[in-house]
C-alpha cells in the first residue's frame, strides 16, 4: 500500500467508521464505543506512521492524490501532506481517540449518534487540513459545521440550543462571504491565466490587482478571523465552549479554532501577499488586542469554562501575531503554538469536564482544595496550567517564545525603518504571558488549593482510562516542549515558502521582508534556541 | 411600430362607439313617461318571488365548458377540410389522430355522467 | 421527415400520451379498476426512460419546425422532469388510489414536456396551460380542509391572470416583430423598443407569478398548504421545473443586458429575502417549503444572469438537486390521523427519537436546500453563482450568497426540531398518536431520491458534462 493510499485510508476511515455504526444494535452501547475508539486509534497510528515518513527536506507536498473531479471547472480532488497541515493532521487524529475516550461515561444519550458526530467531524477537519484545492478546502470547511451544530445542539447544556445556533450562524456568515470570494477568485484566476483551476498550487501562481485582493482578503479573513476567534468577532466561543459537551470543548478548542489561523496561514495571507501587506497593521493589532482582552475576561470569570474559553482567545492571538510578523521563528513558533494550544487547551477542557462530571457545577467557587480530595486529579491540572502559562520545559513555552522572539525581531528591524507601531504592539503581547500566569494560577489556586469543599460528596479520583487520556496528553506537552526540533524540521520548509509566497506580489519590497533579507538559518540552529 | 396598432386603436373605438351610442341615444331621445306597474320588476303576469340575481344552476357552466371544447374541434376542422386534397393521407391520419384522442375524452365524460341533466 | 424520426422524437410525449389514454379508457371500462397507478407508473418512466436514452444518443430533430424540436438538452431536460415525477407517484398511491388523480398528472407532466421542447409562443402557451390546469385541480382533489377550495380558486385565478400577462406580451412582441417564433423573444431582450421591453416584461412578470417570485408569491403558500402531500411535491419539484424550463426556452442564449438585468436580479433577490425572512415564522411544514420554493426560485432566476451556454447547466442542475430534495422532505414525512396534524413543524420534535431514518431524510433534504457541502444543493448552488460573477456582476453575487444565507436559520430550526427538541407534551399526544411510519412505497420514494442525490454529490462533474455547456 503506498504512502498516498494510506494518507486517503486516514481520511476515510472516520467515514466507514461513522457508517458500520448503524449496523450495531442500539443497546449495546458499549460496542459503539469501542468500534469509535478503534477506528480513532486505527486512524491515529497510521497518522502517526505517516509522519514518521514526512521527509522534511522536500518542500511541497507528500503522499500526494490529484484525481479530477469537477473537470469543466477544474476542480480536482487533491488531497497530501506539507510542511503547513502535517503537524495540526497530527494533533488532530491524536485527539481524536482521546475525544472518543474522554467520553466513555459523559454521553449517555444518543451514543449512536453523538460517535457518528464525532466520527463525521474527524473526518471533515482532517478533509479541511489535508485538501489541497479550494473548492475541495471549502466543502470540508462548511461540512464541519453540521456535526459540530449537532454535537453542541443535542449534548450540550441548558443553553445550548442558543448557543449551537449563534455558533453555526456567526461562523457560516463568514463562510458565505468566503464562498463568494472563492467563486471570484477562481474567476479572476482562470481570466487572468486562462486555466480553470482552484488548486492552491495554480492560484498562489495569480497574482490580481492590490483593490481586488484587499476584497477578497478582507472577505476570507472575516471567515476566518470569526473561526480563530479574533476580538471582536468572538463573542460566539465562550457560549459555544460553556454550552457544548466535554467532547465538543475538546474538539472546538483543540482542533476547530485552529481551522481559522490555519486559513490565514495557508490561504488568506499567501494568496493575497499585498492586500496582506496593508492588513498587516490592523490585524497585529487585533492580535495583540485579542491577546490581552481574552487574558483581562479571563482574569474576571467565574465559570471554570469560560476561563478556559477566553484563555483560547488569548492563546490564539500569539498564533495571528506570529503569523504577521512574516518572520520565520514567529511563524514556526505560531505552528507549534497551534498544536501546544490544541494540546493544553483540550487537556484543561477534559479536566473541566471531569469534574463537572463528578459535581455537576462549573462554578468556580463551589470548589477548593482539590489537591486534598482528588490528589491525581490536581497533578494533571497543575501540569497543564502550566504549560498554558508557558512555563520552559512545557510546549507552551516555545510556542509562545519563538513567536514573541520572531514578532520583536521584525519590529525592531521596522523599528529601525522608523515605525514605532509594532514594537509597542510587541511589547504590548508579552504583557499577555504576564496576565496569563495571572489567570490560569487564580484558577489552579481557587480550584486545588485552600479550604477543600466540593458540591458534591464523595468524588473519587480519576479512573484509569481518564489518566490514560490525560497521560497521553501530558506526554505530548512535554515531547513539544523538551524537544521541538523535529516537528519545527517538519514544519520549516513550509514557514519558508510562507515567507516566499508574501514577499511576491504587485508591490513586492516595502515592509514585507523577503526570505533573503536575513541570514537562513539551518533546522538545526532554529531548533536550538529553544531549551 | 405604433402605427401597426392604429386599426386596433380604431376598433375599440367604433366599438365602444357602437355600444356605449345606442344607450346614449336610447337615453337621450326616448321618450319615458313612467308610472308605478312600469318600473316594478315584471316576471311573467305573477307578483315578483326572489332575487333578480338568482344563481344559475352549475350544470349549465358544464355545458358551457363542453360547447366551448366541441366548438373548438370544429374550428380546427374547417381549415383542415379545405386542404385536405393537399395534405394527403399523413394529414387525414393525424386529424384521425386527434379525433380519437377526443372521442376517448367524449366516451369519459358520457361515462361519468356529465351528459346527463337529471 | 418519416414518421419514424418523429415519432423517436417524439418518444417520451408518446408514452406518457399512451398512457393518459390508457388510464382513461380504464376509466371508462372498467368500473372500481385499481390499475391507474401502474399505468401512469410504468408511463413516466418509460417516458423518462426514454427521455434519458435519446439525451444519451445525442439525437436532435424538429418534428415540426418552428413549434417543436428536440436535441440532447431537451432530452436531458424531459428526463430530469419525468424522473423528479417518479417519487411523486410512489407518495400519491397511498393517499389516491384511483381517480382523476393520475391522468391529471400524466397530463400535466405532457405539458411540461410540450414546454421544453417549444419554439414558438403557440406550442408554449399550449404547454404551459397543459401543464398547469390539472394542477388547479390537482389542488383541491384532496379537499381534506375547509381552505383548499379558496387557495385552490386564488391559484386559479393569479394563474390565470399570469396567462392573460403573457399573452397580451406576446401580442406585443408578435407586434413587433410579426413573427411567433420564441426568438422574437430573445430579438427583443436586446432592443430599445418600448413595446417590445414592454412584452418581454409582461411575459417575464407572467412566469415570475407561475414561478412564484416575489411580488407575485402570493398564491404559493395558500396552494401548497391546501394541496395534499404528493400535490405539494408536484408543484415544488415538476411545476417549477416546467417553468423554468420556459424561461430557458425563451432566453435561448441571448445575454441579458441593462436594465432587464437589473429586473432579473433585484425581482429574484427580493424573493430570496423575503422567502427567507417570511419561512422563519412559518409553523406548518407545507408553508414552510412554500416559502423556501419562493426563495429557491429567487436563486434559480439569478441563474439567467450567466452567459447563455451555463444557464442550462445551472438551471437543469439546480432543478434536479432542489426537486429531489423537495420531493425527499415530503415523501419522508411521517404520516398521521389528520392532514393539518401531520403538516405541523411542532410534530417533527424530538422525531429522531421516534423514527431516526425519517429525521434523517428530512435533515438531509434541509441541508441540501439550505446549501451547506457536501449535499447537492451546495453544487448547484455553487453553479449559479459561479455564472453570475463569471458574467460580471459579482456585488449580485455577493447580494445573492447573503439572501441565501438568511435561510439557513430556518432550515436549522427544522434540524433542531429533530434531533434537539423534546418530543411533544401529553396534551400533543393524541395529535402523535395518530403518527405511523411511512409506507413502503414512501420509504421507496425517499430512495429514489436519495440515491441520485448521493449520485450527484459524489461525481457532480459528471452531471455537468452531462448536461452540455
Amino acid at each position: 500500500m503506498s504512502d498516498a493510499t494510506v494518507l486517503n485510508l486516514v481520511l476515510y476511515l472516520p467515514v466507514l467508521g461513522a457508517l458500520a455504526l448503524p449496523a450495531i444494535p442500539v443497546r449495546r452501547e458499549d460496542l459503539t464505543r469501542a468500534l469509535a475508539l478503534a477506528v480513532m486509534g486505527l486512524q491515529f497510528l497510521l497518522t502517526a506512521y505517516l509522519y514518521a515518513r514526512f521527509d522534511p527536506a522536500v518542500a511541497g507536498l507528500q503522499f500526494e492524490t490529484r484525481l479530477p473531479w469537477i473537470p469543466s471547472w477544474g476542480v480536482s480532488y487533491q488531497i497530501g501532506l506539507d510542511g503547513f497541515n502535517v503537524l495540526l493532521v497530527l494533533l488532530t487524529a491524536f485527539l481524536g481517540p482521546l475525544v472518543v475516550a474522554g467520553a466513555f461515561t459523559a454521553i449517555r444519550k444518543d451514543v449512536k449518534l453523538f460517535h457518528a458526530m464525532v466520527l463525521l467531524l474527524q473526518f471533515t477537519m482532517l478533509g479541511t487540513f489535508l485538501a489541497q484545492d479550494l473548492f475541495l478546502f471549502y466543502l470540508f470547511w462548511e461540512a464541519m459545521l453540521i456535526p459540530m451544530f449537532l454535537i453542541i445542539g443535542v449534548w450540550g447544556g441548558e443553553r445550548r440550543v442558543y448557543a449551537t445556533v449563534k455558533f453555526v450562524l456567526y461562523t457560516a456568515f463568514g463562510s458565505i462571504l468566503m464562498l463568494g470570494a472563492v467563486i471570484y477568485l477562481a474567476y479572476a484566476a482562470h481570466a487572468g491565466s486562462g486555466v480553470s483551476s482552484f488548486a492552491f498550487a495554480d492560484l498562489y501562481r495569480t497574482t490580481l490587482p492590490v483593490p481586488a485582493q484587499t476584497v477578497l482578503l478582507a472577505a476570507f479573513a472575516l471567515s476566518f478571523a470569526i473561526k480563530v476567534p479574533m476580538v471582536p468577532f468572538h463573542t460566539w466561543l465562550p457560549d459555544a465552549h460553556v454550552e457544548a459537551p466535554t467532547a465538543g470543548s475538546v474538539i472546538l478548542a483543540g482542533v476547530l479554532l485552529k481551522m481559522g489561523t490555519y486559513g490565514f496561514l495557508k490561504l488568506g495571507f499567501p494568496l493575497f501577499p499585498d492586500a496582506t501587506r496593508l492588513f498587516t497593521p490592523a490585524i497585529m493589532t487585533l492580535s495583540v488586542v485579542s491577546i490581552l482582552y481574552g487574558a483581562g475576561l479571563a482574569l474576571v470569570q467565574t465559570d471554570i469554562k469560560r476561563v478556559i474559553a477566553y484563555s483560547s482567545i488569548s492563546h490564539l492571538g500569539y498564533v495571528m501575531l506570529g503569523l504577521v510578523s512574516a518572520d520565520l521563528l514567529g511563524i514556526q513558533g505560531a505552528i507549534l503554538q497551534m498544536v501546544s494550544h490544541g494540546l493544553t487547551a483540550g487537556g484543561l477542557f477534559l479536566l473541566v469536564g471531569m469534574i463537572y462530571e463528578r459535581c455537576h457545577t462549573r462554578e468556580l467557587a463551589a470548589y477548593g482544595g482539590l489537591a486534598r480530595i482528588l490528589p491525581v486529579y490536581s497533578v494533571f491540572f497543575m501540569i497543564l496550567t502550566l504549560a498554558a502559562i508557558g512555563l520552559p520545559t512545557t510546549s507552551g513555552f516555545t510556542g509562545e517564545f519563538l513567536v514573541l522572539l520572531g514578532a520583536f525581531s521584525a519590529a525592531w528591524q521596522q523599528y529601525e525603518l522608523g515605525a514605532v507601531q509594532p514594537l509597542a504592539l510587541s511589547g504590548a503581547a508579552v504583557l499577555g504571558v504576564v496576565l496569563g500566569a495571572l489567570y490560569m494560577l487564580r484558577l489552579a489556586g481557587r480550584l486545588l488549593f485552600g479550604e477543600a469543599r466540593v458540591p458534591h460528596q464523595p468524588v473519587v479520583d480519576l479512573a484509569l482510562r481518564e489518566k490514560l487520556v490525560l497521560g497521553a496528553i501530558v506526554a505530548g506537552v512535554f515531547a513539544l516542549g523538551l524537544y521541538p526540533q523535529e516537528p519545527l524540521r517538519k514544519s520549516e520548509l513550509a514557514a519558508r515558502q510562507y515567507q516566499e509566497l508574501l514577499a511576491r506580489g504587485v508591490g513586492a519590497g516595502g515592509p514585507a521582508r523577503a526570505p533573503e533579507a536575513r541570514p537562513p538559518r539551518p533546522a538545526g540552529q532554529t531548533a536550538g534556541k529553544t531549551p | 411600430m405604433l402605427d401597426n396598432y392604429l386599426p386596433v386603436l380604431v376598433f375599440i373605438l367604433v366599438g365602444i362607439l357602437f355600444g356605449v351610442g345606442p344607450l346614449v341615444a336610447g337615453f337621450v331621445i326616448g321618450p319615458r313617461r313612467p308610472y308605478d306597474e312600469k318600473l316594478s320588476p315584471y316576471e311573467c303576469g305573477f307578483e315578483p318571488f326572489g332575487d333578480a340575481r338568482a344563481p344559475f344552476d352549475v350544470r349549465y357552466y358544464l355545458v358551457a365548458i363542453l360547447f366551448i371544447l366541441f366548438d373548438l374541434e370544429i374550428a380546427f376542422l374547417f381549415p383542415w377540410a379545405v386542404v385536405l386534397d393537399q395534405i394527403g393521407l399523413a394529414g387525414f391520419l393525424a386529424m384521425m389522430v386527434f379525433l380519437a384522442i377526443l372521442v376517448v375524452g367524449f366516451v369519459y365524460e358520457w361515462k361519468k355522467g356529465a351528459l346527463e341533466w337529471e | 421527415m418519416s414518421a419514424e424520426t418523429v415519432l423517436t422524437a417524439l418518444l417520451p410525449e408518446v408514452l406518457l400520451l399512451a398512457g393518459l389514454l390508457l388510464l382513461i379508457g380504464l376509466e371508462i371500462a372498467v368500473p372500481r379498476h385499481r390499475g391507474a397507478f401502474a399505468v401512469s407508473l410504468l408511463a413516466v418512466a418509460a417516458a423518462a426512460a426514454a427521455a434519458a436514452w435519446l439525451s444519451a444518443g445525442g439525437s436532435s430533430a424538429a418534428p415540426f419546425p418552428g413549434h417543436y424540436s428536440v436535441g440532447p438538452d431537451t432530452f436531458a431536460a424531459k428526463a430530469v422532469v419525468l424522473a423528479l415525477a417518479v417519487p411523486v407517484l410512489l407518495l400519491a398511491r397511498g393517499e389516491f388510489p384511483g381517480g382523476p388523480f393520475y391522468p391529471l398528472l400524466v397530463s400535466s407532466l405532457l405539458g411540461v414536456c410540450l414546454v421544453v421542447s417549444a419554439d414558438s409562443f403557440l406550442t408554449l402557451f399550449l404547454g404551459v396551460e397543459l401543464m398547469s390546469i390539472p394542477v388547479y385541480v390537482l389542488v383541491v382533489l384532496a379537499f381534506q380542509r375547509e381552505e383548499s377550495a379558496e387557495a385552490a380558486l386564488k391559484y386559479l385565478v393569479l394563474s390565470g391572470t399570469a396567462s392573460a400577462t403573457f399573452l397580451l406580451g406576446v401580442s406585443l412582441l408578435y407586434g413587433g416583430s410579426g413573427s411567433l417564433a420564441l426568438s422574437a423573444f430573445s430579438t427583443a431582450l436586446g432592443s430599445r423598443d418600448v413595446l417590445a421591453t414592454a412584452g418581454v416584461v409582461l411575459v417575464l412578470s407572467a412566469f415570475f407569478l407561475k414561478a412564484a417570485v416575489v411580488p407575485f408569491h402570493t398564491w404559493a403558500p395558500d396552494a401548497y398548504e391546501a394541496a395534499s402531500v404528493p400535490v405539494t411535491a408536484y408543484m415544488a419539484a415538476v411545476v417549477k421545473a416546467g417553468v423554468l424550463f420556459a424561461v430557458l426556452r425563451l432566453f435561448a442564449l441571448a445575454p441579458a443586458e441593462r436594465p432587464l438585468v437589473d429586473l432579473l436580479a433585484l425581482l429574484p433577490l427580493a424573493s430570496m429575502v423575503w422567502g427567507n425572512l417570511a419561512a422563519m415564522r412559518q409553523d406548518g411544514l407545507r408553508r414552510l417549503i412554500a416559502y423556501s420554493s419562493i426563495a429557491h426560485a429567487g436563486y434559480l432566476f439569478y441563474a439567467f444572469l450567466g452567459d447563455g451556454p451555463g444557464r442550462f447547466q445551472a438551471v437543469t442542475f439546480y432543478l434536479l438537486a432542489y426537486g429531489l430534495m423537495n420531493v425527499l422532505v415530503l415523501a419522508a414525512l411521517p404520516p398521521a390521523g389528520d392532514d393539518v396534524a401531520r403538516d405541523r413543524l411542532e410534530r417533527l420534535k424530538g422525531l429522531f427519537q421516534r423514527q431516526p431514518y425519517a429525521a434523517w431524510m428530512i435533515a438531509v433534504a434541509m441541508l441540501s436546500l439550505a446549501g451547506i457541502p457536501p449535499f447537492p444543493g451546495f453544487v448547484a448552488k455553487f453553479l449559479v453563482f459561479k455564472n453570475v460573477v463569471a458574467a460580471g456582476y459579482p456585488v449580485y453575487a455577493v447580494l445573492g450568497l447573503v439572501g441565501s444565507y438568511l435561510g439557513l436559520y430556518f432550515y436549522l430550526r427544522v434540524i433542531q426540531y429533530l434531533f434537539m427538541a423534546p418530543p411533544p407534551p401529553a396534551e400533543e399526544a393524541s395529535a402523535a398518536e395518530g403518527e405511523g411510519a411511512p409506507s413502503r412505497l414512501a420509504l421507496a420514494a425517499t430512495v429514489l431520491c436519495l440515491l441520485p442525490a448521493i449520485l450527484i454529490a459524489l461525481f457532480p462533474g459528471w452531471v455537468i458534462d452531462r448536461l452540455g455547456g
